[in-house]
């Protein structure tokens, strides 16, 4: 008996060893992959799914939908007390709220026709605090959308703008003077100057008037019957003839400038402009006259410039055969024309009838001899002279001061003009232009800037420190002349110097690329230079293409950079660039950073992409999700950014591909738009941003054929869901409530210091620039 | 003068000036009639050798064009002098110097003909004149050569009408292209080959004017187009016309992006955002290279066309686009 027993009790013996020793074993084979490690699979299984039956609140709905879209309001009326009804019960019953009530009462505002009336519903819903806040922000959206409503915080915005600008004036004026006294009745006078000189500069009709006058307009179309209507087009007519005031005043004070700098036709076409919106106007016709009679005089001076003189006395074409042969040596391209020139003007002497067309024809000989210098210094010497004296002066002029025959005098010039500016400015500030226009008589302009010319001459000082310390702005006029004498005569006399010049502009300027441009274009800047040159401008180049969201420009810069400067630094970067580049390279880049699935659960759980709990809950024992997030690369591929086993989120990720089915890509899509969607409708911050190739992939995944990835690389968009915080950190920068700010303010020129209150000019609407 | 007449004199003064009667002020000297050929010669020789392909055809000063205002002069000249001129001294100098005019401003029958008539004479001239009439005798067969929907029409003769297989025109316009390539080679290094490039230029914007108007009628036109207009923009970068060039293709890019905008409204499913965006961008992009060169005209044309052009984007949805 003990032997069966031992045997029974030997096989349980040996069955338990079996059994530890798998245990064992098992525990051995789980210790091998770490305790408790994540699962490689970021993916839950999407859950199983019965179909929701739907409950007596659903019908409801559908019933009511049924009706508004039948367009039958009554019936709706009636089918949304019913759904407010079953919902009651529903409720009663223990379910949660459905929140289809609010949804519904917004259906049934929205068949009701009339404009005003459906406001006033939606306003009645908003106060109702039913909806919730996608809906009331939609409700707010809708009630602020009332022409009149809209018309009238324009018109109140137009006037708190005038307000504001003259209690600004003062309140500056009264600030500065905290320091200094003694100089608050001189600053007080200059405000009270300044806000009667901008009332007078002032349109008849500011911007904001003229959008209400849109609103206005508007609402009249669509409302003919209303009972304000009436008063609106009173008011209508009222600002529409301000309006046309003010394009008559524009075009008047525009026209009077264009005839004061002598551009007679251009004050002719604004004088007949004005005339168009105030044809009786006498200043209009008056001006209009005067330009049509300078423009009639400068025609007819011209015209016969074309005609030829009457014969002299003396003949002149009568046969000289000196004249005949300087004729025909200047036409003659082998023409022997400084010896015809001389010979004319040795038989004629210097006062002869001759004497000008032979010296300007020597002028001409020396500029195809390659004496520039000689050339521009005799046509100067004639431009100079008497042209009703001498008939070539005034080719000699036109010559010397054209700047495309002459662009190196003009280079000169601008540069001498810019030193000119520069000095005016140090020491008249912004009176360097004489008094500012202000659409008064001249000598009251000047009268005007008076009390400011003390503080002017103060400023000498500093604006001379800014002069030496901040630079001057970059010449851009004496370069367009420089590069301008470069294309006609990259061997000229000047062009060494000049091709020096430009290099060292743009080189300030900061347009290394172009600066090497020009210096590798001629031999005057030397092997070290150009080489430093070639440095920087690639190295700008690798900047710019970085910076090219394109994958397709960039890698073409980046393979241009590479080929063309490959003996440079950047050279090599850039091909190491584009060759790792080519080596990521997807069909798309679509990114949901960790950020965006934290705040927005929804798109992170089984409803949408469905990661693993796990990988969200800041536990790296368990796998974490990396900052970078997924990537939606192309097809159906996603990429997973897992922080690296034992790192850190700062560390580089540990990145896993899985292809998703179908319909979880086509869920993830719709549901990152609906969500992105609502946050900007919600929070205008955390706007989504347009990006078309983004939308196109969209399409395509929620169509359920992005199977096969376009792999052009224009079609691929980088774009970035990302989250609040990562956008604006931990606390965003709000806007002060306050309807003014504190201003301290310092002043270089004449060493003032000084707070005051500021009150907040209105803002512009984004449709503002249509009213300009 | 008897004390009547002075009295006569004084109210007359007196009635002009209570009547505000202005008197002519005097006229600028600057503008006195052209006083002897040579003065014209003298101003045209300056601007024969002139690159008129790189550069803009130079001014005088009024403002005219040099070529067109010495022909003027050159004509009134021999009308106003004619009898001083009778004796055909100046003939050949007169008939050279309008055939350069002529030349320049594209009249190269009348060109030809007047190099004929400054070669009747024998002189230093002759040679040149007789090389110039050569010269213009064949840019005036090549530039008739392909249809031009803007070429100005001869009285008495019908309009040439296109044609109408896209090959053939092709054809014509490279046989244009190869008589002037010849007409180039031909002309070394004198101002001819200037005028040679600048048909070449002319040849090939025709040739691309020609697929644009008719980008309609065949399924591939608008990419023809496209291909042509950037065919001209690659061939002249040197021209004095390539920020013209450049515009013109914006300006289809342009075009093309309000047909898109009309034929697939951004509300219809029809449209697509990146096709949209790829018209777009080639557009602005164009305007903007145009809008930033400095010193030019058209710097103020592109800048104005782009602020129209992205007008019209504001039309699409702003999830969709935004400029």
């Amino acid at each position: 008996m003990p032997e069966p027993l031992r045997t029974h009790r030997g096989v349980a013996a040996e069955w338990r060893t079996l059994l530890l020793a798998s245990l064992l074993l098992v525990g051995i084979a789980a210790c091998s992959r770490g305790p408790s490690g994540p699962s490689r699979d970021p993916l839950q299984s999407l859950p199983m799914r019965a179909t929701p039956v739907p409950d007596e609140p659903d019908h409801a709905a559908r019933d009511l939908a049924t009706a508004a879209l039948a367009g039958d309001p009554a019936d709706a009326r009636a089918q949304q007390k019913q759904l407010e009804a079953v919902e009651r019960l529903h409720q009663m019953s223990g379910a949660p709220p459905s929140g289809l009530p609010a949804y519904g009462q917004h259906l049934v505002d929205a068949t009701i026709d009339d404009a005003i009336e459906r406001r006033r519903a939606s306003a009645e819903l908003r106060r109702s605090g039913d909806a919730p806040p996608a809906l009331r922000r939609k409700l707010e959206l809708e009630i602020a959308d009332d022409p009149l409503a809209l018309a009238e915080a324009r018109i109140s915005e137009s006037r708190r703008a005038r307000v504001a600008r003259a209690v600004n004036a003062f309140s500056q004026a009264l600030g500065r003077s905290l320091a200094l006294v003694a100089l608050a009745p001189v600053r007080l006078a200059q405000a009270a100057i300044g806000v009667a000189v901008a009332e007078h500069v002032d349109d008849p009709i500011s911007v904001q008037e003229r959008q209400a006058l849109a609103h206005w307009k508007q609402y009249v179309e669509t409302n003919p019957g209303s009972p304000e209507t009436p008063k609106l087009l009173a008011r209508i007519e009222k600002m529409q003839r301000q309006w046309f005031h003010m394009k008559r005043e524009r075009s008047v004070r525009s026209a009077r400038r264009a005839l004061e700098n002598g551009q007679d036709e251009l004050a002719l076409v604004l004088a007949s402009k004005a005339l168009l919106y105030a044809p009786e106007d006498r200043e209009a016709s008056k001006l209009r006259n005067e330009a049509e009679s300078r423009v009639f005089a400068r025609r007819a001076a011209r015209a016969r410039s074309l005609e030829a003189a009457p014969p002299a006395p003396g003949d002149p074409d009568g046969g000289d055969p000196l004249v005949a042969a300087l004729a025909r040596a200047l036409l003659d391209p082998e023409g022997d024309i400084p010896g015809a020139a001389r010979a004319l003007l040795e038989a004629g002497g210097p006062k002869g009838p001759y004497a000008d067309e032979a010296r300007f024809a020597e002028a001409l000989a020396a500029g195809e001899r390659g004496d520039e210098s000689q050339m521009w210094q005799q046509l100067e010497r004639l431009a100079r002279e008497d042209v009703a004296e001498r008939n070539m002066a005034r080719h000699a002029n036109q010559l010397v001061a054209s700047p495309d025959t002459n662009p190196y005098a003009a280079f000169q010039s601008s540069r001498v003009e810019r030193v000119e500016k520069q000095a005016g400015f140090i020491l008249l500030g912004p009176l360097a232009g004489g008094a500012r226009d202000r659409d008064l008589p001249r000598a009251l302009e000047w009268l005007l800037e008076g009390p400011a010319l003390v503080g002017t001459l103060g400023g000498i000082p500093s604006r001379l420190v800014q002069s030496v310390t901040v630079g001057a702005t970059p010449a851009r006029t004496p370069a367009v002349y420089a590069q301008r004498y470069l294309e006609r005569h990259p061997d000229g006399e000047h062009a060494a110097d000049l091709r020096r010049w430009l290099v060292d502009y743009y080189a300030d300027a900061g347009n290394a690329m172009r600066a090497f441009s020009v210096a590798r274009s001629g031999e005057s800047v030397d092997e070290e230079r150009r080489a430093e040159l070639e440095r920087d401008a690639t190295r700008q180049m690798l900047e710019s293409a970085r910076r090219q969201p394109r994958r397709d420009l960039r890698l073409a810069m980046l393979g241009q950079i590479a080929e063309q400067h490959a003996d440079t630094d950047a050279g090599r970067e850039a091909a190491t660039l584009a060759h790792a580049e080519f080596e990521a390279a997807t069909a798309q880049s679509i990114r949901i950073s960790r950020g965006f699935f934290l705040e927005n659960p929804v798109v992170a759980g089984p409803a949408g992409v469905g990661l693993r709990p796990e990988l969200l809950d800041d536990d790296p024992r368990n796998g974490e999700l990396h900052p970078d997030g997924v990537r939606l690369i192309g097809g159906r591929l996603l990429e997973f950014a897992l922080v690296a086993p034992g790192g850190r989120d700062s560390d580089p990720p540990e990145t896993l591909v899985r292809e998703i089915s179908e319909e979880r890509l086509s869920r993830l899509v719709a549901l990152l738009e609906e969500t992105a969607t609502r946050n900007a409708l919600i929070d205008p911050d955390n706007d989504l941003a347009p990006d078309a190739r983004r939308d196109h992939f969209f399409e395509r995944a929620k169509l359920g054929v992005a199977e096969t990835p376009d792999m052009r690389a224009s079609a691929s968009s980088a774009y970035a869901f990302v989250g609040m915080r990562e956008k604006y950190g931990m606390v965003r920068s709000r806007e002060s409530i306050l309807p003014f700010e504190l201003v301290v303010q310092g002043s270089f020129p004449d060493l003032g210091f000084g707070a005051f209150p500021r009150l907040r000019m209105p803002k512009t609407t984004p449709d503002a620039i249509l009213f300009k | 003068m008897t004390r009547r007449r002075l009295l006569v004199a004084a109210i007359t003064m007196a009635t002009g000036v209570a009547c505000g009667v202005r008197t002519p002020g005097p006229t600028d000297p600057r503008y006195q009639p052209t006083a002897n050929v040579l003065e014209v010669v003298a101003t045209l020789r300056r601007h024969v050798p002139d690159d008129t392909y790189r550069f803009e055809p130079a001014r005088d000063f009024t403002g005219r064009n040099v070529y067109r205002a010495s022909l003027i002069r050159l004509e009134n000249l021999e009308r106003v002098h004619a009898d001083a001129l009778r004796a055909g001294h100046l003939d050949d100098v007169l008939a050279f110097a309008k055939a350069r005019a002529l030349e320049r401003i594209r009249a190269y029958d009348l060109a030809a003909e007047n190099y004929r008539r400054a070669a009747r004479r024998d002189g230093e001239l002759q040679s040149e004149a007789l090389r110039s009439a050569a010269l213009c005798d064949a840019f005036d067969e090549a530039v008739a050569i392909g249809f031009e929907a803007d070429r100005p029409f001869v009285d008495g003769q019908p309009p040439v009408p296109p044609p109408a297989d896209p090959d053939a025109a092709i054809a014509a316009f490279d046989r244009r292209i190869a008589l002037l390539e010849a007409l180039e080679q031909e002309a070394g290094e004198s101002h001819h080959a200037f005028l040679a490039r600048e048909e070449l230029e002319r040849a090939d914007r025709a040739r691309a004017r020609y697929f644009v108007a008719i980008r309609k009628l065949t399924p591939d036109g608008d990419v023809r187009a496209v291909a042509e207009l950037q065919r001209l923009a690659a061939r002249h970068k040197d021209s004095k016309n390539a920020n013209r060039h450049l515009l013109e293709l914006a300006d289809l890019y342009a075009a093309l992006t309000a047909e898109y905008v009309e034929s697939r409204p951004p509300e219809s499913l029809w449209f697509e955002p990146p096709v949209f965006q790829d018209l777009v961008d080639a557009a602005s992009r164009l305007y903007e290279v145009v809008a930033n060169q400095d010193g030019t005209p058209e710097k103020l044309e592109a800048a104005r066309r782009l602020e129209a052009f992205l007008a019209l984007t504001l039309r699409v949805d702003r999830d969709r686009f935004s400029p």
